[in-house]
């Protein structure tokens, strides 16, 4: 949360150094998500260094991986929007049948059934 | 927080509307937990009766099974504005406290449960719980009252480097049995799409692999099989809904549903195949029970039977070139996509972020591809009941390139608007597979489809026959040996007299321009890369 914004319009995967915690990091952005991958505490200086730093960084991010991700994102999207709806639903019919029930209780029945402990035909207590 | 706020920015119009739902909820979080609470004690007093009610969003998890640095785990979360947790879990110490770390510096620590265990153990823990607690509430095994809540996941993500296989039991265990969601992807394509490593192949599958052009489709349904019959066991059923060949890996969404019924279609919904592959490279298939429609007592309705297969429907030579076949499978013969699913996610496309799904020109191409995979299936004279969905097979599996056909003949190869437009004339449908550019699927059968070749061979492309050896593939695919006494018998001299044109506007299609339905090389030194350790 320390670090700084996202930029709204960057390309899907963009790396950038960040310091997290006092530590270095080099900050990958894919869609949403952005991954810290730690710099290794000893400066690559030759350029050896600098291809073994990236092929150790290659364990923690594979870029090819992207449509894999991206697909799957967009398949649980597709999968559980449906879902998500459907038990929206559910639990709002819930409680309208409960608050149907209450305002059913205190105004429309007579005061008559309405006696403390009474059982309904299900042998509920507060239940009509 | 802080950062949610811009992050938002870059997320569709309708996702922020939901974030927004949601983060509203979240504001009045406590009041509604309590409320929720309340209600589920059965309590009418307690939501108090001033107050308008909204209910809690409702739940739905996600299990990053092999999370690593848990950059599907962040990514769910901030882009599915319907998900309530994230489950990232990870073998490593260091993994997870990578996991911890990334999801602090996305502002989004509450939504990402970070867990350190072996992905089975944390799988089976769901279900050990859930058995230990239903046998202390009915020791009896009497059911009283609804189940207890479960603690199953909605989705489970497995993405492991190498094969899922032996995660898939676990897995079918901790998904919800209503519908829940399982996202495999298998790695390990020299196992599921070659021969160098069939037993192999069958200790994780439980099938054995094609050697040809169509092997990858092979290799889905073989993970499809060692899925559905670990499934089978605990009474799951599995549904396909999207299944995927990517640049070297499998990529497969299955819904998981207990339904006891429908695994008894499984064996009818399981094939074994015969294969041409050191000769013409067609095949053969046949299922391993037959589920058969048939009448019942009063003659007013139908049912299926699940009825003993044949012996072999298959001569152990190939009936178009006279090589030696092998026998590949058991593999999953049911269709491999659930086309609603895939025409959900492309109408979603258009209103996706471009900048944020960086991959949509490549995603829109392989689903409208695999889309149009579906080829109709031969009439029933039954009439539709209830259950033909669940004994529904794919009639026409697999498909093949006319650069095989033209090299098992040894002629030039067709071009692909000719080859269609040659089928099409004869009234067949074509169309393609998602896993290979340039490959053609039809419900032509291989009789038909050798005829067209000789045809091709005939009118267009002669061969030089003093090259082609006595006995080969070619030598018997092109009828060299025959002397006009040899009978034919009646069906193949049907198929002798249908008349070929290979006319290339009928081949041509129609579809939209640009789609990006196959990507060879989707960036430069691309692969697996190398495993995690540690």
């Amino acid at each position: 949360m320390a670090s700084k914004k996202p930029k709204a319009a960057s390309a899907a995967i963009d790396k950038t150094r960040v310091v997290h915690d006092g530590q270095e990091y080099t900050e990958v952005k894919e869609g949403l998500g952005r991954i810290l991958i730690p710099v290794s505490a000893n400066a690559a200086t030759t350029e050896e260094d600098v291809q073994a730093e990236e092929d150790r960084q290659k364990v923690f991010y594979n870029p090819i991986q992207q449509f894999n991700r991206d697909l799957t994102v967009l398949a649980i999207k597709a999968y559980g929007e449906e879902i998500a709806a459907q038990r929206r639903k559910a639990a709002e019919n819930k409680l309208n049948k409960k608050k149907r029930k209450r305002a059913d209780n205190e105004e429309t029945r007579p005061p008559e059934t309405r006696k403390a402990g009474a059982r309904c035909s299900h042998g509920w207590v507060g239940c009509y | 927080m802080d950062t949610s706020e811009p992050q938002n920015d870059s997320v569709t119009a309708t996702d922020k509307a939901a974030a927004e739902e949601v983060n509203t909820a979240k504001e009045t979080g406590v009041d509604t937990t309590g409320e929720a609470a309340g209600a589920a004690n059965g309590d009418p007093k307690a939501g108090g009766k001033a107050r308008q009610r909204k209910p809690d969003p409702p739940k739905f998890t996600i299990l990053d099974a092999l999370s690593a640095t848990g950059l599907r785990a962040l990514r769910y979360v901030q882009e599915l504005p319907f998900v309530t947790s994230v489950t990232a879990n990870d073998l490593t110490a260091s993994a997870v406290e990578a996991i911890r770390r990334n999801a602090e510096h996305n502002g989004i620590a509450d939504k990402v449960n970070a867990t350190q265990s072996d992905a089975r153990a944390h799988m089976y823990s769901l279900i050990a719980q859930e058995v230990t607690q239903e046998h202390a509430r009915n020791p009896h095994l009497a059911r009283r009252g609804a189940p207890a809540p479960s603690k199953k996941y909605d989705v489970i993500d497995l993405d492991p480097y190498g094969t899922a296989a032996t995660f898939f039991d676990a897995a079918v265990h901790a998904v919800r049995d209503d519908g829940g969601l399982l996202c495999v992807t298998c790695t390990d394509s020299g196992v599921w799409a070659s021969h160098g490593y069939s037993e192999k192949a069958f200790a994780l599958y439980g099938g054995i692999p094609v050697k040809g052009f169509h092997s990858h489709e092979a290799g889905l349904r073989l993970i499809l099989n060692g899925l559905a019959q670990t499934a089978a066991k605990q009474g799951l059923a599995i549904e396909p809904l999207l299944s995927l060949s990517i640049d070297y890996y499998l990529r497969i969404f299955v819904r998981i549903k207990k339904s006891p019924a429908s695994v008894k279609f499984l064996a009818g919904k399981t094939m074994i195949v015969y294969s041409c592959d050191q000769g013409c490279g067609s095949w053969e298939t046949q299922m391993l029970l037959r589920n058969k429609k048939v009448s019942n007592n009063k003659g007013n309705n139908f049912f299926y039977k699940h009825g003993l297969s044949m012996g072999p429907t298959a001569d152990s030579h190939c009936a178009h070139c006279g090589s030696k076949t092998h026998l590949s499978g058991p593999m999953y013969g049911g269709p491999l996509h659930n086309r609603e699913f895939i025409q959900r996610i492309l109408d979603d496309l258009p209103n996706v972020d471009k900048t944020v799904y960086g991959t949509t020109a490549r995603i829109e191409g392989m689903l409208q591809t695999a889309f149009e995979e579906f080829l109709p299936p031969p009439p029933d004279p039954h009439g539709p009941i209830k259950d033909d969905e669940l004994a529904a097979i794919e009639p026409y599996p697999f498909y093949f390139h006319p650069t095989t056909l033209a090299g098992t003949v040894h002629s030039i190869c067709p071009d692909e608007e000719s080859f269609r437009g040659a089928l099409r004339g004869l009234g067949y449908e074509v169309t393609r597979s998602h896993c290979k550019p340039g490959s053609i699927k039809t419900n032509a059968p291989w009789a038909v489809i050798w005829h067209i070749m000789r045809e091709w061979v005939r009118q267009k492309a002669p061969v030089k026959v003093e090259n082609i050896k006595e006995g080969s593939a070619a030598y018997k695919i092109l009828r060299l040996g025959k002397d006009d006494s040899e009978k034919t018998d009646e069906a193949s001299a049907e198929i002798d007299k249908l008349e070929v044109v290979f006319d290339k506007a009928a081949g041509q299609d129609k579809t939209k321009k640009n789609l990006v339905r196959y990507q060879v090389n989707p960036k430069e030194n691309w692969g697996p890369l190398s495993r995690a350790r540690g």
